[in-house]
């Protein structure tokens, strides 16, 4: 990209005519970025359309995922078991994250309801939901979400009522926090702390921690998951 | 309120850390206004962004108080903000149409459904631009504001010390060079 950057600085002077001399001289001399000097020094209608997407951020739709269909089918105001689903927090390849509250209002409570994606009920996906639980049920350290609640709902739905952890994802908050080597560390320390301590399981790595004021938690323990799947 | 007046006064004797400080301060405001990019793309919102971007920080601090180095530093931290919270978004759209097991899943909000090709673009232009970072520190930064930020030219040329002309140049130039990189 370096020689690119000073070829173009040398050809994006000339006019036209120019140019298509400049480019015989440097299709030999640099044969391997013939292509990509011509496509920038002579572009085609494709080329110039390319220029102009890159103009700009490109429209990527609803940030909000409450608008978005959630894959599981399922709506904010949603019953799963004894919860009522208030907006879904994310999701991944085996599951969907909703925040969640007692629909009997029995505790006043916001928690994160996890819920297997029913588009991906796999054989055995049951006695993996349970084992999951068990494993989460005996988990209790200040940097893992805590869980409260695990069950099966009428409709043959599993889920898990875990602590709802506000935050970001760990490495994003210390890039913009500007978190120098020494707190990294630190931060890093205590997730260790945490993966020792859940010493069966697979740390999923650093978008699945969360940065929430003072504190570090593990977002939703995708490890479990991840473990399991993979055979490990 | 005071402590952000602490903060200032620290910032104006030239406290780099303050400074620093200062701006963690707008960080929740820069990662609203990246989603708000996210949601409406690039198409006329430059000014509104612009706007928004003074706003963030200045909402706590007249303008007049703030010395032109730490107003030229705010932006550009704001569009490395923006870039950071903007590619990590992405990441995780389609980290979520992929599904599978290479996704770990996180309690993180901002997913949706959107066009494919655009979560491919944005992170090749990423990608592509954490090379020109390499090659070319100027052209990267006018970049990352402009496409990711969404900054004017000549709020660039401002921000950079350099002439709007010049800011032009190294735009097309550093096009060029992503678009020779994403094909």
């Amino acid at each position: 990209m370096t020689l690119m950057s000073q070829l173009l600085d040398e050809a994006l002077a000339l006019d036209e005519a120019g140019r298509r001399a400049w480019l015989e001289r440097a299709t030999l001399a640099h044969p391997d970025l013939a292509a990509a000097l011509r496509a920038a020094l002579l572009p085609g209608a494709a080329q110039a359309a390319d220029l102009k997407a890159l103009m700009s951020l490109p429209k990527l739709g609803a940030a909000d995922e409450a608008s978005a269909p959630a894959a599981s089918g399922l709506k904010p105001g949603a019953r799963v078991g004894p919860y009522e689903l208030i907006r879904r927090l994310g999701a991944g390849g085996m599951a969907e994250v909703w925040l969640a509250r007692r629909a009997d209002g029995a505790f006043k409570r916001e928690i994160a309801l996890k819920l297997p994606m029913l588009t991906r009920l796999q054989a055995g996906l049951e006695a993996r939901f349970a084992r999951e639980r068990d494993i989460l049920a005996s988990l209790e350290h200040p940097h893992i979400a805590r869980l409260y609640d695990a069950g099966v709902d009428p409709q043959g739905l599993p889920y898990l009522a875990m602590e709802y952890v506000q935050g970001e994802p760990l490495t994003a908050w210390c890039d913009a926090h500007r978190v120098g080597i020494p707190a990294r560390l630190d931060l890093f320390l205590q997730v260790l702390e945490a993966v020792q301590y859940a010493h069966e399981s697979r740390p999923s790595g650093p978008q699945a921690l969360e940065h929430s004021g003072d504190r570090l938690r593990a977002g939703a323990p995708a490890g479990f998951w991840r473990r399991q799947t993979a055979g490990g | 309120m005071s402590q952000l007046t602490e903060l200032l006064g620290r910032v104006q004797a030239g406290d780099a850390g303050a400074r620093d400080a200062l701006f963690a301060a707008a960080y929740s405001e820069l990662h609203r206004l990246a989603h708000a990019r996210l949601r409406d793309g690039g198409r006329n919102t430059v000014l509104d962004t612009t706007c928004l971007v003074h706003e963030s920080y200045l909402r706590f601090v007249r303008a007049g108080e703030l010395r032109a180095e730490d107003r030229r530093a705010f932006f550009a931290y704001a569009s490395q903000v923006m870039r950071s919270v903007i590619v990590n978004s992405v990441r995780e759209r389609l980290a979520h149409k992929r599904g599978g097991d290479r996704t770990p899943l996180t309690l993180s909000t901002g997913l949706g459904a959107q066009l494919p090709d655009a979560e491919e673009t944005v992170l090749a232009v990423h990608e592509a631009l954490e090379a020109l970072e390499q090659a070319d520190p100027r052209l990267a930064q006018v970049a990352q504001m402009r496409y990711f930020g969404g900054y004017s030219e000549q709020e660039i040329a401002e921000t950079l010390q350099v002439t709007e002309r010049t800011v032009q140049r190294d735009w097309e130039k550093a096009r060029l060079i992503l678009a020779a990189a994403l094909r």
